[in-house]
């Protein structure tokens, strides 16, 4: 059923393609039956919190909030947030936080005016503290806040604003103590039972704007999008479409996809990678940094730039290097003057045999040890986050013994070891071969053709993936992979929701990966999809609707 | 190798006890004991209460090598293996314990490992479908069980600090730190000197500071949206939020409690990288056992975790020089390697490598218990008051061995541990829990206010009500 459903969308998206020059996708009003997932109360990332501040007070504010760091689970730091707990040390530091924020805040007196919305009459002026509460509370919490909840926070600003006798002492407490309240730090995501299927639960319209503005800009929603929700814009898939389309032209929209990238690619510490100074001396924090500004930049290039077929991350012939980059590569460095930015796009060697993000000298580098590559590291990356395909971990008590390199002078020979020992094979069997084809690049993405004065074969017989040589044959092999267009949906999903996909949403996912194929594999318009789909806009009924 | 220098002796304050008024109750701030609170004889506090003992976990990753770690014979008299060398000075304070077995093993090496020797739970392993592989603790970890008995009495209730940045961060809470309230509560460890100094030392209201009482009441408003949030969610999410209150309530208690009247020592000033990218793994070592020695000795906090290197992580030895094997050829200079990755190659530099990191752990474990015993306190030391549990997360490194984990357990728990034991083999694998459990009941006021520790789940058990007889007083 979901499959012919899936079928009949791709049809009509491929209908639509082709009967339009800039093809809008339909809009999603149909959506095969699944089952949703529970939606834990989820902590802001710190990105999150910083930039939700930013959304209320402005730049200064948020450039003092210190937010705790995240905890990644799964590999993404939504799901960390999604199943972990505060603790003392976070809660003392969202107070710290809180009363820093309050206090610059109270030195954009702009701002603070307009969510005042009137002139205080002295420090009794209670009506004054509520109007404020009100707006800067809606900010803060997603949603209009109830009138106990006006009532609460405002009694905490009267307090202080009598005690000290300054209308404004009261407003930054109230900030501070808004500023800590679960309902900020914690997004809330119940929702209402459907009628006819209690087990299920629809997201409200603020609930919704406040999942979609997280995930596309980083940021809670802001007024214009708080009051499209009250105006019932969101109410409609159409509504949804089109606000999702308005964050995504927000410039905010591509620091959101880098830190998703940042995740999926598992880039965040590139920069703490170390190498071994002797054999890789041009190896530094800096040109760390420039292998993952390339990685951002291709992914720029094909998702905001051209909104391109995501695939070229695989088989790009290109890419884009710094000074430091080009002479990695063995390309011509950016010409002095060509370009502020100091980058500039250049089309790769063909001898080196590059093929995309998979010869990308930050992935390379980050999925190998100090002194040489790991195929085994670089397998599984490519498993997991291109095909989704996770792998059990060594045994316990297993010897790891490999040759050492004066009798194995490749890596694949001192290897073989774990395909020819059955007991390593059966895991290693599918994850090694992957990692051998890009032998021909070094621990640092250097390209290579010998290692200890041998030659490198980088052609494999994969169990099923086929036969390859090299990047450009290994990333043909992957794009023939159906898993391929669902392991970045699944993946985008885990990043946007907080949470692993349930088997009882596979087939809202399988029709969102259908959409996404037919459409010529763009991410700009799977986000709009995604983020406007039955699947993003359901979770599971609170204990299963049982409680009450 | 050998750039240790003696810790000299902290210079403690006056010493006293004071007690802070708060709305539903007293907390108690630490400070150092006051020689003159202390009674006649120097072994109580002039109220008759008994000095406070202390809990220190304490972790190093990726085991050891057994045939240069665990001594010969048995007793007090044995000699220190390579590997132990650095703790002879402390020798008499230290019990060596080998030939225990981690009955919680079987599923992922250093997960394994950590769950079961500091909590004795068997670890929740969080199915990934598809996604990286993750897991966390069964259980709470020891120093929280204890914290949850004895933490309550002091400002800051448990510490986590750890020194080497470089640990495993991608599968899970179980090995991103060695304290866990709840499976779903990790508690990370600070790794930054001067925060931790801050948090120590900078966090207190000053008493006449009026903002106190208004941070207090913001909090009550937050503690109030808490409980509305409450009534709409999920029966976890609740738990999630009763985790939160809990922490509310005891900020309250901070900033509404009489800082301490402990002599500030210092800012610590320690780079957090060397300009080559590694870490000083010393001279972080060596700030951060002074600020836990202070913490302990101004009884800012009776319990604490030090995550010196992690379990799986990736810490540089950089310090090591090249080792020489001219009949191996093949040998790489290991100094910016990572460390578990270099663990797991069973070749004779590599292991040479990782038998050279584990003396440098122990100095570091070596500075540590030479600091706390530097101290007064009573009649004895500092450290003759504290239980530290001192364990790696597997066995002989490279193979995850469940038996034979690196252990020892250091300081006397005001008498309640014995010392001077040396070396002590298990004749029968006795469970590592069993010393977990004695050093937690050790630092209780009875031992009967934690009978038993860990818990079982199908063939994994580390559920013991047995501390072991050897190290029991």
């Amino acid at each position: 059923m979901s499959r012919a459903w899936a079928l009949a969308t791709a049809m009509a998206v491929v209908a639509a393609a082709c009967g339009n020059e800039t093809p809008p996708l339909p809009p999603v009003t149909a959506s095969p039956p699944f089952d949703p997932a529970d939606a834990p109360m989820r902590r802001l990332l710190a990105s999150q919190y910083t930039a939700s501040i930013g959304v209320m007070f402005g730049a200064t504010a948020a450039q003092v909030a210190t937010p705790p760091g995240d905890n990644e689970l799964h590999g993404y730091t939504t799901i960390g947030a999604a199943q972990l707990s505060m603790t003392d040390d976070l809660v003392a530091t969202y107070e710290i936080s809180a009363r820093a924020v309050a206090s610059a805040a109270m030195g954009e007196a702009a701002r603070i005016a307009e969510l005042l919305d009137c002139s205080p009459q002295g420090p009794g002026d209670r009506a004054c503290m509520e109007s404020f509460v009100g707006r800067a509370g809606r900010l803060a919490f997603r949603r209009p806040l109830a009138e106990e909840e006006v009532e609460r926070f405002a009694d905490v600003g009267m307090a202080a604003s009598q005690q000290l006798g300054d209308f404004y002492a009261g407003v930054e407490l109230a900030i501070v103590a808004l500023l800590q309240a679960p309902s900020f730090l914690f997004v809330v995501e119940t929702g209402s039972p459907i009628p006819a299927e209690p087990a299920k639960s629809r997201l409200d319209g603020y609930e919704l704007a406040a999942r979609m503005s997280l995930f596309l800009v980083g940021a809670g929603p802001d007024e214009a999008l708080l009051d499209a929700v009250a105006a019932g814009e969101l109410d409609t898939p159409e509504g949804v479409r089109e606000a999702a389309r308005s964050l995504l032209g927000d410039p905010r929209a591509r620091a959101a996809l880098r830190h998703f990238f940042d995740e999926y690619l598992v880039l965040r510490d590139l920069g703490t990678t170390s190498k071994d100074p002797s054999r890789f001396p041009s190896w530094s924090p800096a040109l760390a940094a420039s292998m993952r500004e390339e990685t951002m930049r291709l992914m720029a290039d094909i998702v905001w730039k051209r909104d391109a077929d995501l695939r070229e991350l695989l088989t790009a012939d290109y890419t884009f290097v710094d000074e430091r980059l080009a002479a990695l590569y063995g390309v011509d460095p950016p010409e002095s003057g060509s370009s502020e930015s100091g980058w500039a796009r250049v089309t790769l060697p063909t001898a080196q045999g590059r093929s995309g993000l998979l010869t990308h000298a930050s992935i390379l580098s980050r999925q190998a040890h100090a002194t040489s590559t790991s195929p085994t590291y670089r397998g599984l990356f490519v498993l997991e986050r291109f095909l989704c395909k996770t792998m059990p971990s060594a045994p316990n008590d297993v010897v790891t013994e490999l040759p050492p390199s004066s009798t194995a002078p490749t890596m694949r020979e001192r290897l073989a070891v774990h395909l020819e020992d059955p007991s390593c094979a059966s895991c290693h069997a599918p994850v090694d071969p992957i990692g051998l084809a890009l032998e021909n690049f070094d621990s640092i993405g250097e390209h290579r053709t010998k290692e200890n004065g041998a030659t490198i074969d980088a052609s494999v017989d994969h169990p099923y993936l086929g036969s390859f040589d090299g990047a450009q044959s290994l990333a043909l092999a992957l794009l023939a992979r159906e898993e391929l267009a669902s392991c970045i949906v699944r993946n985008l999903h885990r990043h946007a929701t907080g949470h692993v996909e349930t088997k009882g949403e596979l087939p809202a996912i399988d029709a969102l990966v259908a959409g996404f194929v037919a459409g010529g594999h763009r991410l700009q318009p799977l986000l709009v999809d995604l983020v406007s789909s039955e699947l993003f806009r359901t979770v599971a009924t609170v204990d299963g609707g049982l409680s009450e | 190798m050998s750039r240790r220098k003696l810790p000299h002796e902290l210079k403690l304050g006056r010493r006293t006890l004071l007690r802070g008024a708060l709305a539903g109750g007293l907390v108690a701030v630490g400070l150092p004991t006051l020689e003159a609170m202390l009674d006649d004889h120097g072994t109580r506090l002039a109220s008759g209460a008994e000095l406070p003992r202390r809990l220190l976990t304490w972790l190093f990753g990726n085991g050891c090598r057994l045939e240069h770690w665990v001594p010969a014979t048995q007793g007090p008299d044995y000699a220190l293996t390579a590997e132990l060398a650095p703790l002879a000075n402390v020798k008499g304070a230290c019990s060596v314990l080998t030939g225990f077995r981690n009955y919680v093993a079987g599923r992922r090496g250093h997960h394994d490992g950590v769950a079961g020797i500091f909590s004795g739970h068997p670890f929740i392993q969080l199915d990934p479908m598809g996604a990286p592989y993750a897991s966390k603790f069964g259980g709470p970890s020891i120093d929280q069980v204890v914290a949850d008995v004895i933490g309550t009495e002091t400002y800051i209730k448990s510490l986590q600090l750890g020194v080497s940045k470089r640990h495993l961060q991608n599968q899970g809470p179980t090995l991103a730190t060695m304290s866990h309230r709840s499976p779903d509560q990790p508690l990370m460890a600070e790794r930054d000197p001067g925060k931790l100094y801050d948090k120590l030392f900078m966090s207190f209201s000053p008493p006449d500071d009026p903002s106190a009482g208004l941070r207090a009441l913001a909090l009550d408003a937050v503690l109030e949206d808490a409980q509305s949030l409450k009534k709409r969610v999920s029966t976890s999410d609740r738990q999630r939020i009763d985790a939160h209150l809990e922490s509310i309530f005891q900020l309250q208690k901070q900033i509404l409690a009489i800082p301490p009247n402990c002599d500030v020592p210092q800012k610590p000033d320690v780079e957090p990288y060397n300009p080559d990218g590694t870490e000083p793994l010393y001279e972080l070592n060596e700030a951060m056992a002074r600020l836990l020695a202070m913490a302990f000795s101004c009884d800012l906090t009776r319990v604490a975790s030090y995550m010196f290197t992690g379990a799986s992580g990736g810490a540089q030895f950089h310090m090591l020089p090249p080792s020489e094997f001219p009949e191996y050829p093949g040998g790489t200079d290991y100094s910016h390697a990572d460390h578990h990755n270099v663990s797991h190659i069973n070749l004779p530099y590599e292991q040479d490598f990782i038998h050279k990191s584990v003396i440098v752990s122990m100095e570091n474990l070596a500075f540590l218990l030479e600091l706390l015993a530097s101290i007064p306190e009573g009649t004895g030391s500092l450290l003759d008051q504290c239980a530290v549990l001192a364990a790696s997360d597997v066995g002989e490194g490279w193979i995850h061995s469940e038996i034979d984990f690196p252990i020892v357990v250091a300081g006397g728990a005001g008498g309640r541990l014995k010392t001077g034991i040396g070396h002590y083999r298990s004749p029968s694998e006795e469970s590592v829990t069993t010393i977990s459990l004695a050093c937690v009941q050790a630092v209780l006021p009875s031992p009967d206010d934690v009978p038993a520790i860990g818990g079982t789940l199908g063939v994994y058990d580390g559920y013991t009500d047995t501390p072991c007889a050897a190290i029991v007083a």
